[in-house]
């Protein structure tokens, strides 16, 4: 991380997340990530920040385990969640409840058991009264909100977000981004997202600005606004 | 969404949860089926009692007015067309005709009367005979209504035959329909699948793979709102460019709807793809073990009652319900 620039960094708590000198490309010209290095200590909210084909996404799915890395090492000890951009193309089942299920199967837990897991998960994210509604009669913050329970159901301690705010009006936005932020402040999670939106940058702890395939910023996130607004100007 | 939100039949309606909802959906599907099976070869009465019978279930169900105003109204307006239109109809019926008139009728003639006078006696006496208009026998009429000049009408004519066809046409159409809205707007998409998946159950041991069967029926009922969706997203491309489709002529249009088409399938299957993807990243197992638990598929009293109910009606069914 020699690279990269510390801007008001806060001591750094044990990380759940840790990529180190990660490379990948598609062929040999389409280089997405050059020796990509970060850590996400346990307990935070932290946000990666970046230009359309920065390669987040693609760092994304490399910390999900759909991409296998070129060179370098990624370390994640923890049972992961993730949140698709769009939630439609990431709730396969046909009601809330269900789709909630969905993701406990391989526990072989008893029914009882997965319905209380269900309504804990849906009552973390305020949606304990649609448990019986259908997938396509919900917004698209409400899906939003689903696809987070469905990770928060499968206890998993970490959760990464795939530019979740992408499809959803500013209201919808910031409703959702505080609501996450206050997950990880009530319970034992640790978030990774994903945006281009500067003002989500106001309910993280830290974040990191991804740019040519590697980490050229990290730290506090108000600071790396202000920088990013300068820059803008 | 607006395409599937404005589809009046066969969404699930998940509050308030009346007792319809409450009964297993093994037990509502073996309901479905009667319905689906009862009105073949029976009689009128049967088949308007059967239509009657699902109004009544829905309002005694408690279903919201508003629910089904909107499910029962369209079907209502449909079906009483398909009376009106299948009643006023010529009712096809290739009728044998036998005259009422004895058989000499027929050899009277005027000609004829030129003999001497017994004959000529005999001869109006015959006439007489077959000109006095009989009284029917009973008080069976074949055509029921029939007005020369009605309203717009040169001639209507209402006869048995196309009655009878008019109530089982109508009758036939909602049943069918509104039994099988009914029991989709009461159980749950998961809940049908997971009753499925335990009526197959039998066929695991021919090495059925009924867990992979189900979970891709549960899969393509989340689906179907999807590509309802892609087709709309399609349709409104289409309209915000102002395509002036007279001037672009036949062929042109066919080709550009082929390029949609080749688009929409293409979509589908990025979207397919994506879930796949997603259902790796939720800890899908395999397809075979992948058994999502949500209902508890129990047969408690009210369910028993319900398969109970099902013997008086069969043999109603059996000995009213019948062809006459």
């Amino acid at each position: 991380m020699s690279h990269s620039i510390n801007i008001g960094l806060k001591p750094d708590k044990t990380p759940v997340i840790r990529v180190n000198d990660v490379g990948f490309s598609w062929s040999s010209e389409a280089i997405v990530l050059d020796g990509c290095s970060l850590e996400v200590p346990q307990g935070e909210f932290w946000m990666l920040l970046g230009n359309n084909g920065s390669g987040k996404s693609t760092l994304l799915r490399l910390l999900a385990g759909l991409l296998v890395p070129d060179r370098g090492s990624i370390v994640m000890p923890y049972k992961t969640g993730f949140v698709f951009q769009n939630p439609d193309r990431q709730l396969v089942m046909p009601t809330v409840g269900a789709d909630i299920a969905f993701g406990l199967v391989s526990e072989h837990l008893s029914l009882v058991q997965v319905k209380e897991r269900v309504r804990s998960a849906l009552d973390a994210v305020n949606l304990l009264d649609l448990e019986r509604r259908p997938i396509h009669a919900l917004s698209g913050g409400q899906k939003q909100r689903i696809a987070i329970a469905g990770a928060i159901a499968r206890n998993c301690e970490v959760i990464m977000f795939d530019e979740p705010t992408a499809l959803l009006d500013p209201d919808s936005q910031l409703e959702l981004v505080a609501q996450v932020k206050n997950l990880v402040k009530n319970s034992n999670l640790t978030a990774l997202w994903v945006t281009h939106r500067l003002e989500e940058l106001d309910y993280c702890d830290g974040a990191f600005l991804l740019e040519g395939g590697k980490v050229v910023a990290k730290g506090d996130p108000q600071s790396l606004k202000q920088r990013l607004l300068a820059t803008e100007k | 969404m607006d395409l599937l939100r404005s589809l009046p039949i066969g969404s699930y309606l998940e509050q308030p949860v009346t007792w319809l909802h409450r009964i297993d959906p093994r037990v509502k599907l073996v309901w479905l089926m009667t319905f689906l099976i009862a009105p073949l070869l029976s009689n009128p009465f049967w088949r308007i009692a059967l239509a009657g019978s699902l109004i009544l279930l829905t309002i005694v169900a408690g279903i919201p007015f508003r629910v089904w105003r909107k499910q029962m109204g369209w079907l209502l307006l449909l079906c009483t067309f398909m009376f009106l239109f299948a009643s006023i109809s010529p009712d096809s019926l290739a009728v044998k005709y036998t005259p009422r008139t004895p058989p000499f009728c027929g050899e009277i003639s005027p000609a004829n009367n030129t003999a001497n006078n017994t004959t000529k006696d005999l001869a109006a006496e015959k006439t007489a005979q077959c000109t006095s208009i009989l009284a029917p026998a009973t008080d069976y009429q074949y055509v029921l209504f029939d007005k020369p000049k009605f309203f717009l009408l040169p001639r209507l004519v209402i006869t048995r035959r196309s009655l009878d066809v008019a109530i089982r046409i109508s009758t036939l159409i909602f049943t069918l329909i509104y039994s099988t809205s009914l029991y989709l707007l009461t159980t749950a998409p998961e809940e049908i699948t997971e009753g499925l998946d335990d009526l197959m159950n039998p066929l695991r041991h021919f090495n059925i793979p009924v867990s992979e069967i189900v979970l891709t029926l549960t899969l393509s009922l989340r689906f179907i709102p999807l590509v309802l969706e892609e087709v709309q997203n399609l349709v409104r491309s289409i309209r915000t460019r102002a395509i002036d489709w007279k001037k672009l002529g036949l062929r042109r249009s066919a080709q550009l709807w082929l390029i949609v088409s080749e688009k929409l399938l293409e979509n589908l299957l990025l979207r397919a793809e994506q879930i796949a993807v997603a259902m790796d990243v939720r800890g899908f197992t395999s397809p075979n073990e992948h058994r999502v638990q949500w209902h508890q598929l129990k047969l408690r009293s009210r369910d028993w009652i319900a398969l109970g109910i099902l013997i008086p009606f069969w043999c109603a069914r059996w000995f009213v319900g019948g062809t006459f």
